[in-house]
Parts: structure tokens; C-alpha cells; sequence
């Protein structure tokens, strides 16, 4: 039975990498993310769960930093928008002008990475329940909308052109 | 953030989460179960919620399986909404979990955490009630099993240190017909003005609602309205709702009177679609 | 860098990249949060729990007594009073308390966490008054005055506020003799409108970074829509030279409005200050974002419209009661506005209107998207309404014969000039997209309607008469351009239109253009502020100023290499070259930042080009008839909805959502798409969900992001966006202003479906579902 009273060293795997942090038993991982350890692309909303401006992945599947605590991702991989480098996701949300001021876009992007790599097409009904879980201000969701579905279509084409080659080289 | 001094500790076994609660209580400390941490972590931060030490208990594995026999399934009081939308449970059940709070929050929200937390609506409840299901307490004295809705009366009613451990429906639920309405103020992800779970099981049609009233209630006295002979349907649906255990609702949501007509629309709609199928 | 000068690709009407969009979609922008500077101290606030009372205590002992506690601070502590136009409030209240979630006192502390921790222990008492909840009761005889020194504040003179009242500002329009013409009108229709205030609800909550270094410079990291703004007014309130006040901001998580004036940046200079200086971070919660900080003006109003039989509209008196809540801040101009714009876009000759900005107990007020405008369209749409219906007209064409147009007056009696979009065209392209000749509402079943509504706007800028832009233009070694101007990237993605603006008139690629993209009072260019749909405007105009001014250098150090007059010579495609010969030339590389000939002789120099602009023939209103010339250029627009109702619950679901917008120019049509139809979302919040609730002590209940409801994805509607181009002949490219402008209509169009669709005239917002219910289901 672990038991943590004060300050703790955790090791927590962010993007692949091994990092160790003191953090007290209260602290979020949002928190931790952006004050302990710099990571300040993740973006503190409302603190409330309602914004989804802080979304992470935790083992892949979306989670809003502001409520996780960051003991609760010991032993767990942590993917924040830092992790991602020019994926397909994030060069369409460019592309397709899916943001204005930037501020939900990490947490966006980060929700969309964990749809797509769940459902590479997914219907617009499970975009929805998906991605009604963060907030946009600006955009209006349109080009948002345009976005997923650009990603998507390049997830299939480039999944199907393998496919195809794997298939030619039998 | 936690805007106060707190004790983490993470029970691996569900003897040892009832034992750190009495160590902690023996202590003059308050301890607090935690699981998904959606509401501890933010009333925390509001002020509105204090404790001394949170027990998590998500590394109690009886609280994160899933196990399905012949005739029943135990549901993980501590499993995520969206683990137990993945093991594909009756289709009411997974409904109801599919509408509460978002998809991001529900890879954390528990079910025992919505069923046992603070916020009045406790959704995922309403297919336990409506099928008869069970729930497997810990505690200080060990575990029993007894009939939820023995145990539930506006909210889950535990002993302290107690904590909802498995919950359990009957396979048969699976095949009975059923019905499922939400509605809200406006927004999709929004608490209930009204959460209708209705079911043709046991030879007649039930019903369990949440947002209606300030509490989910299934009512026996509501239901033989609802299933009275010789009347036409919106008259026994009118009853029913007359017969409902309390004062309807009214907040900033919506009030009294909305959440009757959303109710009897709800249970006329459900009485037309079960009765039709049986 | 890019040669080609033969056949160039316009960059106008040009969907080109945006320049932040690489940093955006990797998290990399740096917002104001993201800045930590050492030694950083974190102020959080403690605030009001009423509405209105006397402070009768304030106990810090405890919070005081908290380790890394370094500060705790009361409103005696800062006697400033504090304001955009008018000087009314206290950074931290003082004596009284005029509204729920005002700041009442500030903890410093090593981090948050402690701060937080220590502001719960903070025990305020006070003696609670009665509030005053809306516009009609602050001016009844016997209401409570909430200002009682207003006589004494310091204001500027635009702004006439009416001391032993609680009226803050008025505007008059006194244009024809409306009282004849009702006389005389074959049909008069008038309305009574409402709505509650609420919130910009940016999803970056407002924070300000304070710190004052040795030699007392002031910094101020800020996530503001005015940096100069913010430098102007501090320097008039704590009497501070402004040129020891830099203000610093780089990106920001949205504004809407709601982050232009001053914020919390005069509070975070105060605490650093008591602090000896060191950086003080004060940053709101979300909920105190959406009720600490100003949010949306509430209205109350009337509207009277009289017309022919025919449907000309003859005469309008109207009255405009804006909430401005318990300070003034921006909604004393807000009301302003909403004054001289009252009519609509409406050829209206005989006109008689009062616009109020009034003090209540409610959270206060600022500048909000539409700026006066998007209220004051509600209340004279639904009045359009009311008139199609009591003649029996169309509603499209009654707008169509009313609307306004070149020759035409505004309420403020401006002759409109050419540069006047076409308001007709708007219409019909509004009203071809609906399909609106097909039938405007219509039963789907026995439950639900299909319903249309259309809507006219219009909006002018309520700046300043000396609203201005500065541009500087240097050469990288390369010929590449550098560009400061003073514009904040809000997320309209200004940089990327001035980048193009820059490109066009410099005729080469726009990735040749790098902005320098943080906005630095001290060696940025001045800006008025980055608010009013101007900046497009105004710093394409002094860009395009510098660009002329760096051409003419450039002209004139080639001049003497390529041995011609300066005017035989062109600059395209980053060369200089002799117009009639193109072969004949330079590359920029070797001109801009000085010339060397092959025996290393140099001339010229770096090449700085200086533009600006400064607004032209603004003039203030008369007091008491509101004659003059308030607004620089009307965006004028249509827009629509298609809609269905179930009237059994009120449920609804918005099918499609037009706007047809006069933009003058589009520079960049994903930009101008993006900010319409973000702006018509915007607007579908606004009118069916957006809006505080009060308890019954006007305390708000609904401070979260849980309880306070925007729009989420799945919720919009199928978009369409149609322009019309009539050149604003003194803009950039004959471009005019359009980031606020496709909120403006959308209560209106919304209101006017919903009414069609439930078969009564709606006349509260916000439209809620049971609202609907309640409409269709009263006999």
C-alpha cells in the first residue's frame, strides 16, 4: 500500500521520456505539467473539467489535467501536446485553419490524436462525443470539423496505400 | 490543485483500503475515497469538500474487474464510465453511462464514484435500480452483498468507512426492452432536467428517473400507476408522476413544471415504445 | 528568397497559410501564463459574496500569519480610483461593495497554492444593502445611488454621466421631428426587450504579470487587447511617465472585447510595488474571469417604429437601457454606440433616441463583440418583426425597401458616401441561401416547425477621433521584410492579413514577410488598440505607409548604381528595376540595407520605412442632439437561420446559419470565412444560452464553465458565408473592418425564427429550450 504524506519523488514517463518530480500528494497533474516541469503547452481553462483545455493522453486515452492527480500517473505514459511532432492531426488543424487565438488547440489536438488513433474514420457522431468534450471560443467548431475530417482522410489514404502495397508484395 | 495539506494513500487490496480509512478516522483525521478524483479534485479546489487523507480506490482489484457468470455481471465499483461502456453491458446500462459528463471525463469518472459521489444526479444508478440489481459493500466489518435498492434511498446509503466496492445486474437485462430519454437545459453536456430509464423486465414496465426530482428515485407506488389496467396511457403516465416520491425539481436549469412535461412526454413516448414491443 | 517578377499570383483573395499556425498547433505560443519569470510571487484575489453592502470588516490575521505569505492588501491600501473613460473604480473595493465577485482584497504569497490557501482564511463581514437588479430600477426615484461621488470622477469628455443618478452615460439622438411623424404614420409597432449581462467567456483567463526593476521601470506582461491602452491609463491614474511603463504581450487566448481597456494590470503594478518591485503574477480563476473581471452588458429597452401603409419606416423612438453593473469601464461607450447606430441599417428620417448606460448591482460591463451594436440590433429587429407582422409585409422585403444606403443619414446625421456596403445585396444573397421564396415556416409533423428568420446589421467603430496605427518596415540581408506594428494577435490571424497587405503592395510572397509578433510598448510602433475590427484597417493602412516610405528609399539609393531617376524605377518581387527595362535592376538584398559598388564604396544604409495612420473626420456628438461623426466605416450585413422547433419539449436544432457580409476587399478568405463564422457561433450561444443568472439576492449562480453554457462542438450549424465586395475606398485594398461584425445579427435572425417557429413573439434572451416550450404551449 503506497502512502504519500508530503513532497514525493515521482518518476512519471511524459512522451516517452523517464522524469522525476517532486510534487506534493494534492498536485495536479496540470500542475505539474506546466509549473514543476515547464511543459506549458498544456493550457489551464477552468480548472473545473469543463473546458478541455488541458487534455492529456494517460496509456492513450484523453484525460483533463486539471482533475488528474499527478500521483494517479505513476506508473502510466503521459502524452501531452509536446509529444506530438508534426502529425498528421496537427498539419491538418494548420491546413485546415482548425484554431484562431490557440488557446483549446492543444487540447484539441490532443483529443483528436487519441480519436484518430482509436477510430482512424471515425462517423460524426463519434467525432462528437469525442471532441464535445473541449471547448472552442473562437472558431465556431467549423474548421475544427474540417480538420478531423481532413486528418482522417489522410490516416485511410495512407493506411489504405500500405495496405495496398502489403498486399502487391504478396 | 488541492488547496490544502493532504495524505495520498493507494490500497492495493479492499481490506486495506477499509483499514486505512479506520487508521486514518482512529487518528481524529478525515479520510476520503477517491477514484476517478472529477469531483473530489475540483470541490477541493472550491473549498467546497476538505479532507485529511484521500484513499484511491482504484488499485482495488475486485473494484477495476469485470466478471460476467451465467446469470449475473459484477461491474467494478472503481472502473472508468467508458471501461464499463467497453464491456458491453446491457444496452440501457450503456446508454445512461454515454450521456454522463463528457467522453474526456469519462476515461476518469468511476462508476461507484457517480454512483456514490456528491452530485445529486447519480445516472449510471438508474439501470441498477430498474433491474433489480445488487451492490458489494466493504467496509470495516468485511463484505456484503445486499439489493441496491435496499440501500439506496435518495442517495447510496453507507455505513463509515464504507465504500461501494462491485456492482451487479442480471444478464437478463440485456434482452428486455427498454427505453432512454435525456433531457437538458440546452447543451448536450449539461446535468439532467431529466434522465428516464425505462425497461419491460418482470412483467410489467418500470421506470427510474434522475434530475427530476432532487434525487434518482425509483418508485413501486409510481409504477403500478404506470401499469394500471383499464386506463388510457396518458392518464397512467399522469399518475405516475403524481405518485412520485417528492417535490419536483426547480433550479437555475429549469423548473417544476418543465420537468414534468419533459417527464410525461419521456414516459408516454417509453410506455408507447415498450408496450408496442411486448 | 523568391525572384520571380514576371507573372505574380495577387495576394489578396488569397487563402495563404497563417503564420502562427505552426506554434499554435504544437503549443508552442507563448501566452501570458506561460511566462515564468524568477523570483515570480502569485497574487490571488479574495472577493465579494453579496451583491451590495458596506464593509464592515476585513480580518487578515490568519491569511497574514500563513507561511510564504508575503503580502495581504485591502482596498484602503490602493486609494485610486481606476477607469477607461470614467475613473470610478477602486482596484480593490473600497467602504462598499457594488457587485458579486468584486475584488475586495489581494494575497501575495511564494506560489498559488499558498495564496489560495491563505485568501480562505480571509473573514470579511459586511452590511448588506438591497441590490439594485436592473436598468428600470437603478432609475427609479427611490433606488439606492450606487455612485453617489460620480460628480467628482475624472472622465473624458465624450462621456456625460448624470451625478445623483445612476446613469453613467447618456446619448441623445434628436434627428427630424419623430413626434409628427408618428403622428402621421399609418402603423406604429412597439416593443419591450430584455436580457441579463454575461460573459466573453475567452477560453484564456484574463492574468497580468507585474514587476518594477531597480531603476523603477515598470513592466507589465499582459494578456491585453490594448497594451498601449493599458500604458496610457496607468500612466493618467497612478500619474506615472508613460515612457516608464512598457507593456508587453505576445499572444492571447482570445478577448472578444473583454480583454481591451485596462484589466488586471493595475492591481498586479500595486502589489508589485508594495512588494519592492518583485514579479508578481495575477492571474483570475475562471470564475472570477467570468464575474470578478467585466463581462456583457444586459439591456432593458423600447422600441417604437412607425411606418406607411406601404412599409416605409417614418419614425423610430427608442430607448436603450444598457447594464453597465456596478462600474463603469467600457459600457458608458458601449451605450454610446448603441446610440448613434440605433436605428439599424435603416433609411429612418425622423428619429428620437435615448442610449443609457446605467449602474447596477451586477457584475460590470465592457466592450463585448459588437461593441452597443449587437444589443441595440436585437431590440430594432424584433421590432422589424413586429412590423412585418402588423402590416402583413414580408419580412425580407420590408428590410429590403427600408435599407440604408450611399446618400442616406445615420442617426448622427452622416451622409453616407460611396465607400456604403450594399445592404440589398446582403439581403438577397441571405435570403436566396434560406431559400426563403420557398416558404417560411413550415409543420414537419405534429410536433415540430421549420422556421426562417433574417436579420440586418450594421456596425461602426466606437474609437477615439484620433484613433491611429504606426507600421515600421526593416530589409533582412536577404531582402526579406520585417514588419512591427503595434496590432496583438487576438486569433483573427492579423498577422498573417498584414503580412499579405505588406506583400501585395511590396508585390512579392508573404512568407517573405516576417512579423515581429510580440507587441512591446517600448519599441513597438503606437496603437490605439487592437479592438473595433480596426486593426486590419488601420495597420494595413500605415503598413502600406511604410512600405511606400521604404520604397522611395530604396528608389533612391538604386538610383545612383542603376544611373536613372528614382521615378523611372520599380520595386516587384524583391528587385529595383527600371519600369520600362525589367532586366535592368537590383536585387533588394544588395539595396535595402545599403549599397556596395564592386570597389567598396557603400551608400544608403539600412532602409527604415515609417507609416501611419490616424483616423479621418471623426468629430464628437452634440450632447443633446447627437449630431457628428462618430464612426469611420459601416460593415453593413445580412444574416439568417433556418431552424426546427418540437414544441412538445422546446427542443430545437439550428440547421443552417447564413451570413452575407459587405467586407469592401476580402484580403484572406479562410481569415474573413473563419472570423464570421466563429462570430455567428458566437451568436448562437449568446442568444440561447449566454447569460448570468441571479439569485435573489443578485448574487450570480452560474460563475463555471459547468453552469454558464457555450456553444460545444456538434452544436453548430451548417455555415454559409457569402460576400459582397463595394470597395472601402480608404482602406487597405479597399478592405473594411469584419471580426465582430457576424455576431450582430444572430439574435435577431435566431429570435425571429424562433418567434415564426412557436407562433408568438419572443422578446427575452436567452431563447432556452423551455422558454420555447412555454411560447408554444401559452393559449
Amino acid at each position: 500500500m503506497k502512502r504519500y504524506e508530503d513532497q514525493v519523488k515521482l518518476d512519471l514517463e511524459i512522451n516517452g521520456e523517464q522524469h522525476g518530480v517532486y510534487v506534493e500528494p494534492g498536485d495536479t497533474l496540470l500542475h505539474t505539467l506546466r509549473v514543476k516541469l515547464g511543459m506549458t503547452g498544456t493550457k489551464l481553462g477552468c480548472e473545473n473539467g469543463d473546458c478541455g483545455a488541458c487534455t492529456v493522453l494517460l496509456d492513450g486515452k484523453p484525460v483533463k489535467a486539471c482533475y488528474t492527480l499527478a500521483v494517479d500517473a505513476e506508473g502510466r505514459s503521459v502524452t501531452t501536446i509536446e509529444g506530438l511532432h508534426d502529425t498528421t492531426v496537427q498539419r491538418a488543424y494548420a491546413s485546415e485553419y482548425g484554431f484562431q487565438c490557440g488557446y483549446c488547440t492543444p487540447g484539441f489536438v490532443v483529443n483528436t490524436y487519441a480519436l484518430l488513433n482509436e477510430h482512424p474514420d471515425p462517423a460524426p457522431e463519434t467525432t462528437r462525443e469525442w471532441l464535445e468534450s473541449n471547448l472552442c471560443r473562437c472558431t465556431g467548431y467549423e474548421t475544427i470539423e474540417n480538420a478531423v475530417r481532413c486528418a482522417a482522410k489522410e490516416n485511410t489514404s495512407v493506411k489504405g496505400k500500405k495496405s495496398r502495397e502489403a498486399s502487391e508484395g504478396d | 490543485m488541492i488547496p490544502f495539506k493532504v495524505t495520498y494513500i493507494r490500497p492495493e487490496s479492499a481490506q486495506e483500503a477499509a483499514e486505512a480509512f479506520r487508521e486514518i478516522s482512529d487518528s481524529g483525521r478525515s479520510p476520503r475515497f477517491i477514484a476517478g478524483g472529477t469531483e473530489v479534485v475540483t470541490k477541493a479546489r472550491d473549498h467546497a469538500l476538505t479532507a485529511d487523507a484521500l484513499i484511491d480506490l482504484k488499485h482495488v482489484p475486485e473494484a477495476r474487474a469485470c466478471e460476467r457468470d451465467a446469470t449475473h455481471t459484477w461491474f467494478g465499483a472503481a472502473l472508468t464510465v467508458n471501461d464499463v461502456i467497453e464491456t458491453d453491458p446491457c444496452p440501457l446500462l450503456t446508454e445512461t453511462l454515454r450521456r454522463i459528463g463528457d467522453h474526456t471525463v469519462r476515461n476518469s469518472i468511476t462508476l461507484g464514484g457517480n454512483i456514490a459521489g456528491q452530485l445529486p444526479y447519480r445516472e449510471a444508478v438508474l439501470p441498477f435500480l430498474l433491474f433489480d440489481g445488487r451492490v458489494e459493500v466493504a467496509g470495516p466489518d468485511g463484505i456484503r452483498t445486499v439489493p441496491l435498492a435496499e440501500l439506496f434511498d435518495k442517495r447510496l446509503r453507507l455505513g463509515k468507512g464504507e465504500y461501494a466496492l462491485r456492482f451487479r445486474l442480471p444478464n437478463a437485462a440485456s434482452q428486455a426492452p427498454s427505453f432512454y430519454r435525456r433531457r437538458t437545459r440546452d447543451s448536450r453536456i449539461d446535468y439532467p432536467l431529466m434522465t428516464l430509464c425505462m425497461a419491460a423486465f418482470g412483467g410489467a414496465v418500470r421506470f427510474a428517473v434522475s434530475g427530476v426530482l432532487s434525487y434518482p428515485v425509483r418508485d413501486a407506488r409510481a409504477e403500478e400507476a404506470l401499469n394500471g389496467s383499464g386506463q388510457a396511457a396518458p392518464d397512467r403516465v399522469a399518475a405516475a408522476v403524481e405518485k412520485l416520491p417528492g417535490r419536483l425539481h426547480e433550479d437555475m436549469r429549469g423548473s417544476a413544471d418543465y420537468r414534468r412535461a419533459l417527464l410525461l412526454a419521456g414516459l408516454l413516448d417509453g410506455l408507447g415504445e415498450l408496450e408496442s414491443k411486448s | 528568397m523568391n525572384r520571380k517578377s514576371e507573372v505574380r499570383q495577387s495576394n489578396l483573395g488569397r487563402s495563404v497559410a497563417r503564420k502562427d499556425a505552426l506554434d499554435k498547433v504544437h503549443g508552442r505560443t507563448r501566452f501570458t501564463d506561460d511566462h515564468r519569470l524568477p523570483g515570480m510571487l502569485h497574487a490571488v484575489l479574495v472577493t465579494s459574496s453579496i451583491a451590495h453592502g458596506i464593509i464592515t470588516s476585513i480580518d487578515v490575521d490568519e491569511a497574514r500569519k500563513v507561511p510564504g505569505v508575503r503580502g495581504v492588501f485591502t482596498g484602503e491600501d490602493f486609494p485610486y480610483l481606476v477607469g477607461i473613460y470614467l475613473g470610478d473604480k477602486p482596484p480593490l473595493a473600497r467602504s462598499r461593495v457594488r457587485y458579486f465577485g468584486e475584488p475586495v482584497a489581494a494575497i501575495v504569497a511564494d506560489d498559488k497554492r499558498t495564496a489560495d490557501e491563505a485568501a480562505a482564511l480571509v473573514k470579511v463581514t459586511y452590511d448588506e444593502q438591497p441590490a439594485v437588479r436592473s436598468p428600470r430600477e437603478a432609475l427609479e426615484p427611490d433606488a439606492p445611488i450606487l455612485h453617489p461621488e460620480l460628480d467628482s470622477y475624472v472622465r473624458i469628455p465624450a462621456i456625460l454621466p448624470e451625478p445623483g443618478t445612476n446613469i453613467g452615460h447618456r446619448t441623445k439622438i434628436r434627428k427630424g421631428d419623430a413626434d409628427a411623424a408618428f403622428a402621421e404614420a399609418d402603423a406604429v409597432v412597439e416593443g419591450s426587450y430584455s436580457f441579463p449581462p454575461g460573459d466573453h467567456a475567452a477560453m484564456e483567463p484574463r492574468i497580468a504579470i507585474a514587476e518594477i526593476r531597480a531603476d523603477g521601470q515598470i513592466v507589465i506582461r499582459s494578456s491585453t487587447q490594448s497594451p498601449y491602452g493599458v500604458r496610457g491609463i496607468m500612466s493618467r491614474c497612478f500619474g506615472i511617465p508613460p515612457g516608464k511603463i512598457t507593456v508587453a504581450v505576445d499572444a492571447i487566448g482570445g478577448g472578444f472585447g473583454g480583454k481591451a481597456g485596462v484589466q488586471l494590470e493595475p492591481l498586479a503594478y500595486l502589489l508589485s510595488r508594495e512588494l519592492g518591485g518583485r514579479p508578481v503574477q495575477l492571474a483570475n480563476s475562471r470564475e472570477q474571469d467570468m464575474v470578478s473581471s467585466p463581462g456583457t452588458p444586459g439591456m432593458q429597452s423600447r422600441v417604437k417604429l412607425g411606418a406607411r401603409s406601404d412599409g416605409t419606416i417614418v419614425a423610430a423612438e427608442i430607448e436603450f437601457l444598457y447594464d453597465s453593473g456596478g462600474y463603469a469601464d467600457y459600457a458608458v461607450n458601449v451605450a454610446r454606440a448603441g446610440g448613434y447606430s440605433c436605428t439599424g441599417p435603416y433609411r429612418i428620417e425622423n428619429v428620437k433616441a435615448d442610449s443609457l448606460s446605467v449602474y447596477t448591482n451586477h457584475p460590470f460591463a465592457t466592450a463585448f463583440r459588437g461593441f452597443g451594436h449587437i444589443e441595440m440590433t436585437y431590440c430594432i429587429e424584433r421590432t422589424m418583426e413586429l412590423l412585418a407582422e402588423k402590416i402583413a409585409m414580408d419580412p425580407v422585403e420590408l428590410r429590403r425597401l427600408n435599407a440604408i444606403g450611399p446618400g442616406d443619414t445615420t442617426p448622427s446625421r452622416n451622409v453616407l458616401d460611396p465607400n456604403t456596403g450594399d445592404l440589398p445585396a446582403c439581403i438577397d444573397k441571405v435570403a436566396a441561401a434560406l431559400d426563403w421564396d420557398a416558404g417560411n415556416r413550415h409543420r414537419v409533423d405534429e410536433y415540430r416547425t421549420r422556421a426562417k428568420g433574417i436579420s440586418c446589421f450594421w456596425k461602426a467603430p466606437a474609437i477615439p477621433t484620433f484613433t491611429d496605427a504606426g507600421a515600421l518596415i526593416s530589409f533582412n540581408e536577404d531582402g526579406s521584410v520585417n514588419l512591427v506594428t503595434g496590432a496583438v494577435e487576438v486569433g483573427q490571424g492579423i498577422y498573417t492579413g498584414l503580412a499579405q497587405v505588406v506583400a501585395e503592395r511590396l508585390e512579392m510572397e508573404p512568407d517573405d514577410v516576417h512579423i515581429v509578433s510580440e507587441v512591446m510598448t517600448d519599441r513597438s510602433t503606437h496603437d490605439w488598440s487592437t479592438a473595433a475590427s480596426r486593426t486590419l484597417f488601420m495597420c494595413g493602412r500605415a503598413a502600406i505607409g511604410a512600405v511606400d516610405d521604404a520604397v522611395a528609399q530604396i528608389k533612391r539609393v538604386a538610383s545612383a548604381p542603376l544611373r536613372c531617376p528614382e521615378e523611372d524605377l520599380r520595386v516587384a518581387g524583391g528587385r529595383v528595376f527600371l519600369a520600362d527595362d525589367p532586366d535592368h535592376g537590383l536585387p533588394l538584398a544588395e539595396v535595402a540595407n545599403g549599397y556596395v559598388y564592386p570597389d567598396g564604396n557603400a551608400i544608403g544604409g539600412p532602409v527604415i520605412g515609417r507609416g501611419k495612420y490616424i483616423a479621418r473626420h471623426l468629430s464628437h456628438l452634440d450632447p443633446e442632439t447627437g449630431e457628428g461623426r462618430p464612426g469611420l466605416e459601416w460593415t453593413i450585413g445580412a444574416e439568417g437561420v433556418e431552424l426546427e422547433v418540437d414544441r412538445r419539449d422546446g427542443s430545437y436544432s439550428i440547421i443552417r446559419s447564413v451570413c452575407s457580409m459587405d467586407v469592401g476587399k476580402v484580403v484572406n478568405p479562410a481569415l474573413a470565412r473563419g472570423q464570421i463564422v466563429g462570430a455567428m457561433g458566437m451568436g448562437i450561444g449568446y442568444t440561447t444560452r449566454e447569460a448570468f443568472e441571479f439569485d435573489s439576492r443578485e448574487r450570480v449562480v452560474n460563475n463555471k464553465l459547468r453552469d454558464y453554457k457555450l456553444l460545444r462542438y456538434g452544436e453548430h450549424p451548417q455555415y454559409i458565408v457569402e460576400f459582397v465586395e463595394t470597395p472601402q475606398n480608404d482602406g487597405p485594398f479597399g478592405a473594411r473592418g469584419l471580426g465582430e461584425q457576424g455576431i450582430v445579427g444572430m439574435p435577431g435572425a435566431l429570435s425571429a425564427a424562433f418567434s415564426r417557429a412557436v407562433g408568438t413573439q419572443l422578446m427575452e434572451l436567452p431563447i432556452t429550450p423551455e422558454r420555447l416550450w412555454r411560447a408554444a404551449n401559452e393559449e
